[in-house]
Order: structure tokens, then C-alpha cells, then sequence
């Protein structure tokens, strides 16, 4: 009786699917900042890009789910929570997250990008070598010193 | 005769009031018996039993507290539909054109708080009295359920305002959950119905926290209080001096034969019962004390509501994490150590840790001496654990700011209520 209640409760309260996102038409592939990025709200992350490459980053912190802003000044990601930092592409470089900023997968569909929000491709772990060369350009919005 | 007493004596009267007027001990008693709230008590206690020293009371403060949840809580519900598209209005509605609808939020807010700070204050109480040591072992397991089930209740109560505060609170508290090993995404998908806080789960929470967790909560309270009841005079402890020895009645010799062996205490010798001086009536010592605490903790809320209004933030925007992000008191050492550790460690391990090591006191703990200078090591643990928890939520709530970088406390970052 246990178990098939347990059974039961466990499959009724799994999410229906739809709910979990989906495929979001966001904008052309040349509209897409290479030394910044765009923030899509729709999309629920921003996008940028590296080596010509789109990456359409979720803008969910890895530690534990507060938004991630951009910081244009430093031209990093700056989570206001617990003080994670992660570069232009969302690669790991200091604070409590476990690791880089999770992606979603996506295609071009009629010269459009189409991330699925629903297929997250997560980031690489805390201490994987960065792919691109960009140090903090200027101040950061979040005081270093806090740490 | 009084009207009053002319009411109770006719037939209608003596329908109602089933028990004789309460003159001796026995009529007490008799009363105590056929009284439906009454039962719950014991006829009688050890005098000590219903010192304040003895618990502080603690135990009736958060059963009050939980009352004037349940009452405050239900005047909300009036107003109150769980839907991302109204429910931040309703509970601005309910503040601003609702008669007394504020006021009753207030009650309802710092009733949670309070009842929090109660149950946990209760629960340390019992710890240094020793009380989980047996035969209480059970109860003192229920206690630790009871526990979890409040700061469930106050958590998934959290997020049914909808505001900002709301919103990114529970973000933060159930991000947690993805740190579980192996089942951790497919539990928080379940928590949350989805990947994002979001509609799904302000109902799932909703239904969590005004039918579930109530309906768990009474339930295991009502075993909590029997299992009292029932142990309430089985507790010996260590002070032999308040038990006098039963003495064997003389026997004729030849008149006896043993028809069997029943395992318990022996009828004569070893065998404790409180001696007859040592106990008391709980109609009225205890009840009297009970009824002040009782009213004492009303008193305190209802002023607490009048001089203090709920937070309400701005409404929840997914788009926006407020700086700093403070999860709720309670949750605040937990933070400050997420702050500092790895998410698989200070979300799950110590947590786990903590509930373990609760719910396995008194079957660790095997040193039956309730005394605390003859516990040093079961004593000193507890003590230096709950200090660096209380330090932690300190520094969570007043000593944290924008970034979760260091701030004094009259820099004002506190978290909010």
C-alpha cells in the first residue's frame, strides 16, 4: 500500500511537460554582441559569443538560482547573492558556485536563433581553464573585496 | 442556591455538566475524566512538574502560537487566491481595504516567527532536562518531526505573498535541493512543478501550507501530547529523593500461588511512585499556569501586531534579484554557510547531519543522568553547536549587505521579518 501510494504521489507531482520551457525565437545571429552581451528576457538569459560561435547563456546562477547580472564596467557576470563571477561566455572564475553558467541548446532556424529552454547544457566545473582571454576590463559592480 | 447553580442542577444543566462541582480531590478528578480537552492531561503531576522552571512553559506557548495560526490563517484564506496574477493584489487588497486585514496578516506573521523561536526554544529545554532519556525517546523524535514541520509550514507560508522577498527566498531554498545526489533535480522539479519558481508552484506550496502540513502537524501533535500524557509520571529521573518505596502490604503466607511471571517493575522494593506529597492536582495548579502562559504569549502577539506591520516588497519579478538576497531568519546560518562551503556540503550534508544527530540523541546518548553537571560531554556538544548556529544567523541577518560582503549592524541591512 506504501509503495503504490509513494509510486503514485511521485509521478502525479512530476512536472507537466511544457512547463519546463521550450524552443524561443530570439533575434538574427548578427544582431548578437561579441564583447558584450544581449539580455533576453523571453529567453530567460542573455546572448553573446565566442570564436563566431552563438552561446545563449541561462542567467540562473549555478549556486543556488538568483538572477545573474551583467556587468558592463568589468564586462563580467556578477551574482549579487553570494558574490559568484563569471566571464563573458559564463565561464567559472571565483565565488561558491560549483560551476560555470549553464547554457541552452539551440539551432538557427530561417536566419533566426531558437535556444530550447527546456534542454540546459550545464557549465563546466569550477576550475576548468577559461576559453577566452578577457580580464576584467574596469571596476566590477560587486566590491572584489567582499569575499 | 445561585442561578448558576440552579441552571447546572436542572435537566438541561446536568446534560451539559456531567462532573461534580469541583470541592475534593476526588470530584477533580472525576471531572478531568469526563472532560473531552481535559484528558489530555494527567490527573495529577509532580509539583515540580508544573514549575515554570520545570519547561518554561514552552510547549503550551508554541501549541498557543499554532492556534492563532490556524485562526489568522483562515481569515486569509478569505481573501487570498493562489495565482502569480493575483495573489500579490490580494494581499495588498486585504491590507488596504479589508477591515482589520492588516492586523490579522500581522498576527499571522509574527505568530510564524514566534512559533519558530518557540518550538526550537522548547526543544533545547528538553535537551538540558534531559528529557529525550527514557522513556521519552520517542516523543523527543516526534518533537524533532514537529520541528522540520514548522519551518516547513513558515517556509512554504513565505512564498504566498508574492512579493520580491518571496520570490527570491524560495529561489535561494529550494536551489538547495539540486545539490542532493542523484534525485535532487527530480525533487526540486516536484517542489516547484517546473524548472522556475513559478505558478505551479505558488499552488503546490499553497495546498502545502493550509492543508498538508496543518493536517500532518495536528496529527503528530496529538501523538506528541498522548505520549506526554502517558510518560508524564514514568520519569523518574535521577532524584530518588521525592519517590517513596512502595511497601509490601503483609501477605498471609500459604494463600498464594505464581501463575505466571510479568516483566515490569517489581510490586514492592525497587518500584517508585511519586510520593502523595510530591503530587499535585492539574485542576488547578497546572492548569492555571497554562492558562496565564496561554494568555501571556496572546497578549504579547496581539501588541506585537499593533505596533509592528508585515513586510510587503514590491511584487516578484523573475527579472530582478534584489541585493542583497536574504533568505528568512531561519534559514540565515544556513546561507552564511552556503556563503562559505560548497552547496553539497552546507546545503545537504550539514543539514542531514544536524537532523540525524537529532533524531538519534537519545539512542547515542545512553548515560540515563538527567543532571547536567553529570553530562558534560552530551551538554557541551548541544551548547557549542547551537552558539555558532545562533552566531551564524546573526551574521546572516544583521552583518551581511549588498553581495553578501561584510556590514555592520547599524549600517541597517537587516533581513527582513
Amino acid at each position: 500500500m506504501a509503495g503504490a501510494a509513494a509510486w503514485t504521489s511521485w509521478d502525479f507531482l512530476q512536472p507537466v511537460a511544457g512547463q519546463a520551457g521550450g524552443p524561443i525565437a530570439t533575434v538574427a545571429p548578427d544582431v548578437v554582441p561579441t564583447e558584450s552581451v544581449l539580455e533576453v528576457p523571453a529567453m530567460r538569459g542573455y546572448l553573446t559569443e565566442a570564436a563566431g560561435e552563438v552561446v545563449p547563456l541561462y542567467w540562473k546562477c549555478p549556486h543556488l538560482g538568483c538572477k545573474v547580472p551583467w556587468c558592463e564596467s568589468s564586462g563580467q557576470f556578477e551574482c549579487p547573492c553570494h558574490g559568484s563571477v563569471f566571464n563573458r561566455i559564463g565561464e567559472y572564475r571565483r565565488g561558491p558556485a560549483p560551476r560555470g553558467m549553464d547554457k541552452y541548446e539551440f539551432e538557427v532556424i530561417d536566419g533566426v536563433i531558437v535556444p530550447d529552454t527546456s534542454k540546459i547544457i550545464r557549465g563546466a566545473p569550477a576550475g576548468t581553464a577559461e576559453t577566452i582571454d578577457e580580464p576584467p576590463r574596469g571596476p566590477e559592480c560587486i566590491d572584489p573585496t567582499l569575499e | 442556591m445561585s442561578l448558576i447553580d440552579q441552571i447546572r442542577e436542572s435537566t438541561i444543566g446536568r446534560s451539559f455538566w456531567r462532573a461534580p462541582k469541583r470541592v475534593t480531590d476526588r470530584d477533580r478528578a472525576a471531572g478531568h475524566w469526563s472532560n473531552f480537552l481535559l484528558h489530555i492531561y494527567p490527573v495529577k503531576v509532580r509539583r515540580r512538574e508544573a514549575s515554570f522552571r520545570w519547561s518554561w512553559f514552552l510547549g503550551v506557548t508554541s501549541m498557543v502560537l499554532f492556534g492563532s495560526l490556524v485562526a489568522s490563517g483562515v481569515y486569509l484564506m478569505f481573501f487570498y487566491v493562489p495565482s502569480p496574477s493575483t495573489a500579490y493584489g490580494d494581499i495588498n487588497f486585504l491590507q488596504t481595504n479589508v477591515a482589520f486585514g492588516q492586523y490579522i496578516r500581522n498576527i499571522h506573521r509574527w505568530s510564524a516567527h514566534l512559533m519558530v523561536l518557540a518550538v526550537a526554544a522548547h526543544m533545547a529545554r528538553m535537551f538540558y532536562r534531559g528529557a529525550y532519556k527514557p522513556p521519552r525517546e520517542f516523543n523527543w523524535v516526534v518533537g524533532v518531526v514537529l520541528l522540520v514541520l514548522t519551518l516547513l509550514l513558515s517556509f512554504t507560508g513565505y512564498l504566498l505573498p508574492w512579493d520580491q522577498l518571496a520570490y527570491w527566498a524560495v529561489t535561494v531554498g529550494t536551489s538547495m535541493a539540486d545539490f542532493v545526489p542523484f534525485i535532487g533535480d527530480t525533487i526540486r522539479a516536484m517542489l516547484i512543478g517546473g524548472t522556475e519558481v513559478g505558478a505551479q508552484t505558488l499552488v503546490r506550496f499553497y495546498v502545502l501550507h493550509v492543508a498538508v502540513l496543518p493536517a500532518a502537524l495536528i496529527g503528530l501533535l496529538l501523538l506528541h501530547l498522548w505520549r506526554w500524557r502517558k510518560d508524564s509520571m514514568l520519569d523518574f529521573g535521577t532524584d530518588k529523593a521525592s519517590f517513596a518505596p512502595v511497601v509490601a502490604e503483609t501477605v498471609p503466607a500459604g494463600d498464594q500461588r505464581i501463575l505466571g511471571y510479568v516483566e515490569g517493575s517489581p510490586p514492592v522494593g525497587d518500584r517508585k511512585v511519586p510520593a502523595e506529597e510530591d503530587a499535585v492536582m492539574v485542576w488547578p495548579h497546572l492548569l492555571i499556569r497554562h492558562a496565564v502562559a496561554a494568555l501571556t504569549v496572546m497578549v504579547y502577539v496581539l501588541l506585537l501586531a499593533l505596533a509592528f506591520n508585515a513586510p510587503l516588497d514590491e511584487m516578484a519579478n523573475p527579472t530582478v534579484t534584489p541585493n542583497p538576497e536574504k533568505a528568512p531568519w531561519y534559514f540565515a546560518a544556513l546561507q552564511e554557510l552556503l556563503f562559505r562551503f560548497h552547496p553539497l556540503v552546507a546545503g545537504v550534508l550539514v543539514p542531514t547531519a544536524i537532523l540525524v544527530g537529532l533524531v538519534g540523541l537519545p539512542y547515542f546518548d545512553r548515560n540515563p543522568e538527567t543532571r547536567i553537571k553529570k553530562r558534560k560531554v552530551a551538554v557541551a556538544t548541544f551548547t557549542i553547536f547551537m552558539v555558532v548556529w545562533i552566531i551564524l544567523t546573526i551574521i546572516g541577518f544583521a552583518f551581511r549587505g549588498p553581495n553578501w560582503g561584510w556590514v555592520w549592524p547599524w549600517q541597517e541591512w537587516y533581513g527582513k521579518l
